[in-house]
């Protein structure tokens, strides 16, 4: 039979596109489809406020591993890279001063030591740690999940203790300032509704931190003109090499036929072939919405339904008058990093409590970023922030986001003026983003910006049902559900497209 | 039972030194002694059993006064140290009442067609589901059996990138890890992945694949916050739930016991057993240190100067003491030297024993009846156990408690005088650090809510109480020893499981001292009254 492609992928976000530019260069003809007018999914830029374009939910690209994106050669496509000097930094409070975590050690090591000295000595010993253990996950994360190396990991105790244990634990071991504990939490706990005391979420700070060397924090880095411009360099990279990247075709269906995907039909009707399908959509979407439960073992479905998404993460744009202020403390170089509102590891545990119970939170975590200030957006002088709050749950208890959406906006403006006093008078215009509205604008279940929580419950080999490989065959999960998970990584969609290449290369 | 106290004994010489008669030292102390070993076991307190333990505080009425209910006692164990003959006498507890407010209840019974009947009141989808809950948790704990009934093998460390991996020792090992990696790559997929999830999954969203009903659910729930630092809603919490149903096998419904006496008649048998092979127990016999000479171990000091000499000593202490206070941390490697350290036992329970003037009467049923033979548990809510974890999360004991009663006396009228009545209560969370304020200050302020909730779901039983003990984790540390008051020597928590047990490189209960072994709850695999930590520390002394 002769297919219209060798390869279909579902949906232009930083995956699809990955696996495109990918499977293109190796010369499969590749066709990817995306439902918006525009790429870049989960990290996608657009005008959210009149004359603001401002990326929707992903950001920083820096966990992008460097060596992938240097394979596929995007500054010829584009793509052009803003690297931050900081990776956070941590507002003034009564007990202690102001503070930045640079990526460069000895500037952070100065900082800290007036935070706390202690602290300061043992940063070095905490980064040489995290490097050793993040370089043994990595292993794990670079390979298609398998039970075998669960067995190496229950023999390397510190790795195990490390992913298996809290992130409060992790921090709580080597540091003794709140401030410090609090923030590096907070970074761990970011897109769960866990809190830093719960157990995994050891696993989560490693994830986070992956790329960080003795040589310093894994570097924090924007994308000039937004972050969509990654997608677009390699929708470019990926056309030089013969694909197909079409806005406006959301696809309706993947027909398969005796168990095994043989292409899609559009929502216009038309239907494409090819030899393999993948899907960069999340498990749930893929399997139930695109395949049809009809077409599954019922284990799978109930499996699919239990797979939790419970997006906790909103995002709140904010449009100044006038020019930023200055912030006591935090030299403007800072803040091309993230100012964290996390006072204390308790605090983080608190905002996350509310999760539990269906509720937001009223003193939420914020990490707030000045992507003008970075200089990854052009916006004059003009003051602009975009902050990520916590909790907010996609589904609350006993109310509905309708009525509660200007009383969480408040509460984050409130932590807003606590971390940066002065600044909420200067607020012109804001545009809040819950889960619920990623869910409808950017089709994440439940507004699960890693498509589906990243608990250890389902990473690793327990990330997408059957250990990655769907049960339909020649369909492959290409996004950030499939393993090893979310965030701009890269990682998800280059192991579809290796295994595309396997399975392509087996039926030839 | 009186145990030997005998000063003249000082300057004997044994074969091997147990130090600690709680319930896996004499299970070790037993074993060797049926081998032929001359054994001694020192126990610190005037009386034996550590957290097994019956006293009788007001005359007439016996408190199992920590643990309170025998379900993991290996059937091994029984069989092989003739515990019936000796005097175990279990009594099955073979129905559980969850109370709910308004007097509503969630009651599950032996017969699976009433228990069916009074789930299908509050959820007819719940009710068909339990059959298939049941089923799957027995075939998980089925296949997590073979890892619970394998002694944790002894690895040895190997320093790559400077990060710690762990090899078998030998090949004899080697044979033992692949066949487990076996069990584990050969069993259904299905099956790994569920029990893969459990180890790191919450109860709630494990309990969420079968149940829709939020009092089901957390009916369900409470085995998985026992004696740990987590809530229905914590990772971690659904593999306490599978450690409390390993006793719940073979078909036998809740095979939970009650022991006649008390749970101190388990250590009194136990002590039958192991004097009966010719052990010898003193009391009131402090270790003060493990003495070794020339690298390996000679016997021990006590704190009253005597020494008693062995080639063999094997603690059942926590790790604090057997790796920490009572050698020379500097003979062990700096990995487990350092996981010694942050050994996590800080304890989460309290309990609360009452004797009473007659019989509770819960408002959902008041009359006696076969409930107060099983467990009564107070967790209306996922939401409500979820509440009281959070108090103690940020050091305060819960304002409204769980609560986990049974009422020993209504099984076993020895337990108290005629128409009187004890109730154990275990409670939680009662976290052994405090914010404010010490535990000797608010002792009686938590007993008092642990009575408050107690009044609401048995009304009256406020004045039915004639004697009250209440015990916090401070008291059980004091008591029995246990640094932090940790139920099971130590959270079980992946990273304090199975080769991590209680260290990397400590599992197997030997040391690196030799001649020096682990037998207590803080070796794999774990605690609970299961003696099983002390059968494999005396197949490893015994095989040396």
């Amino acid at each position: 039979m002769e297919h219209d492609y060798d390869v279909i992928i579902i949906g232009g976000g930083h995956n699809g596109l990955t696996s495109a530019a990918r499977l293109a260069r190796e010369g499969v003809r590749t066709l990817v489809l995306e439902a918006r007018s525009d790429l870049g999914g989960m990290a996608s830029t657009a005008e959210l406020l009149p004359g603001v374009r401002v990326d929707l939910a992903a950001d920083d690209i820096g966990l992008y591993r460097s060596d992938l994106l240097d394979e596929l050669g995007l500054g010829d496509y584009g793509l052009e890279l803003v690297e931050s000097p900081a990776f956070a930094s941590v507002p003034a409070t009564a007990d202690h001063p102001a503070f930045t975590l640079w990526h460069d050690p000895r500037r952070t090591v100065a900082e800290l030591e007036r935070v706390s000295k202690a602290d300061a000595r043992r940063f070095g010993g905490f980064l040489v740690a995290i490097e050793r253990l993040g370089a043994e996950l990595e292993g794990l994360l670079r390979r298609p999940p398998r039970l075998e190396d669960l067995a190496a990991l229950a023999r390397t105790p510190e790795l195990m203790r490390t992913l298996t244990g809290s992130a409060a634990e992790v921090v709580g071991e080597w540091f003794e300032s709140e401030a410090l504990r609090g923030a590096l939490s907070a970074i761990a706990v970011a897109g769960v509704g866990y809190g830093p005391r719960a157990a995994g979420t050891g696993w989560l700070l490693l994830y986070q931190l992956a790329g960080t060397t003795a040589l310093g924090l894994r570097p924090l880095r924007w994308v000039r003109g937004g972050v969509v411009g990654l997608s677009r360099a390699l929708a470019a990279a990926a056309a030089a090499h013969g694909a197909d990247v079409r806005c406006n075709a959301r696809v309706a269906k993947i027909i398969t036929r005796e168990g095994r995907a043989e292409g899609v039909r559009l929502e216009d009707g038309r239907e494409l072939t090819s030899r393999l399908v993948l899907s960069s959509l999340d498990a749930r979407r893929t399997l139930l919405d695109l395949v049809g439960a009809d077409r599954l073992r019922l284990r799978t479905t109930r499996q699919l339904l239990a797979t939790k998404y419970r997006g906790v993460t909103s995002r709140l744009v904010v449009e100044l008058d006038g020019a930023l202020p200055e912030l006591d403390g935090i030299p403007p170089a800072a803040l091309a990093g993230r100012l964290l509102r996390a006072p204390r590891v308790d605090f983080v545990e608190r905002a996350a409590d509310c999760a539990k119970y269906g509720r937001w939170s009223e003193q939420p975590v914020l990490e707030i970023r000045a992507p003008v200030a970075a200089g990854a957006l052009v916006g004059g002088d003009r003051g602009l922030l975009t902050i990520h709050a916590q909790c907010a749950p996609y589904q609350l208890r006993g109310a509905s986001w309708d009525q509660q959406r200007p009383f969480f906006e408040d509460a984050i403006l409130d932590g807003l003026e606590v971390a940066w006093p002065g600044v909420r008078a200067q607020v012109r215009a804001t545009r809040l983003l819950l889960p619920g509205d990623w869910e409808s604008e950017l089709g994440a279940t439940e507004g699960s910006a890693t498509h589906g929580e990243m608990s250890l419950a389902q990473s690793l080999v327990l990330r997408s049902p059957g250990g990655g490989e769907s049960e339909i065959a020649d369909l492959v999960l290409c996004g950030a559900g499939a393993h090893p998970g979310g965030g701009v990584t890269g990682l998800p969609g280059t192991l579809a497209s290796w295994r595309a290449l396997e399975l392509l290369g087996a039926s030839r | 039972m009186k145990a030997r106290e005998d000063a003249s004994e000082a300057r004997v010489r044994y074969d091997a030194i147990v130090l600690g008669a709680g319930h896996n030292g004499l299970v070790t102390a037993a074993y060797l002694a049926r081998a032929g070993r001359r054994v001694v076991v020192l126990e610190r307190r005037p009386v034996i059993g550590g957290a097994t333990l019956t006293e009788e505080p007001l005359p007439g009425y016996k408190y199992s006064v920590f643990s309170y209910l025998v379900s993991l006692l290996r059937p091994e164990v029984i069989h092989e140290l003739d515990l019936v003959r000796h005097g175990l006498f279990l009594i099955p507890l073979d129905s559980t009442l969850n109370p709910l407010p308004g007097g509503d209840e969630v009651y599950r019974e032996a017969d699976p067609g009433r228990t069916f009947r009074n789930l299908a009141r509050h959820s007819r989808r719940d009710a068909e589901a339990y059959a298939d809950y049941k089923l799957t948790m027995s075939q998980i704990a089925h296949f997590v059996r073979r890892l619970q009934d394998t002694a944790a093998p002894e690895l040895m460390a190997r320093e790559l990138d400077g990060v710690e991996h762990w090899e078998a020792r030998d090949p004899a090992v080697a044979e033992v890890v692949a066949d487990l990696g076996r069990h584990f790559l050969q069993a259904p997929r299905t099956l790994v992945d569920t029990f893969l999830r459990m180890l790191v999954m919450s109860a709630s969203d494990f309990l969420d694949l079968w149940f829709e009903n939020d009092a089901i659910k957390a009916a369900l729930s409470t085995s998985s916050i026992i004696g740990s630092a987590v809530a229905p809603r914590s990772p971690g919490s659904a593999y306490v739930l599978l450690h409390h149903y390993m006793g719940e096998l073979d078909g036998v419904y809740r095979a939970w016991g009650f022991q006649r006496g008390g749970t101190g008649a388990v250590a009194d048998t136990l002590a039958r057993a192991a004097v009966a092979h010719g052990a010898v127990i003193r009391t009131s016999a402090t270790a003060a240190r493990v003495i070794v000479r020339d690298g390996r171990v000679a016997g021990v000091a006590l704190e009253n100067g005597d020494e008693v000499e062995a080639n063999v000593v094997c603690s059942s202490l926590a790790p604090q003491l057997s790796l920490g206070a009572l050698i020379d941390p500097g003979l062990l490697p700096d990995p487990a030297r350092l996981a010694v350290e942050r050994w996590d036992s800080r304890g989460s329970s309290g309990k609360v024993n009452l004797a009473l003037s007659g019989l509770p009467r819960f408002a959902c049923r008041p009359e006696p009846g076969a409930h107060l033979a099983g467990g009564i548990s107070i967790a209306p809510s996922i939401d409500t156990i979820e509440q009281a974890f959070d108090d103690a999360k940020y050091g305060r004991f819960s304002r409204r408690p769980f609560l986990d009663l049974v009422v020993p006396s209504y099984i076993d009228p020895g337990m108290a005088p005629p128409g009187h009545h004890v109730v154990s209560c275990f409670v939680q969370y009662a976290p052994y650090h405090l914010a404010e304020g010490t535990w000797d200050d608010q002792r009686e302020a938590f007993g008092d809510a642990v009575i408050d909730v107690l009044e609401e779901y048995a009304p009256g039983i406020r004045s039915l109480i004639l004697h009250r003990q209440v015990l916090s984790p401070l008291d059980i540390e004091r008591t029995v020893g246990i640094p932090g008051g940790n139920i099971f020597h130590g959270e079980l928590r992946l990273s304090q499981l199975f080769l991590s047990r209680p260290a990397a490189g400590l599992a197997s209960y030997r040391t690196p001292i030799p001649g020096y072994y682990l037998c207590g709850s803080s070796s794999h695999p774990g605690g609970g009254i299961s003696g099983a930590p002390g059968r494999f520390a005396a197949a490893a002394i015994l095989a040396a």
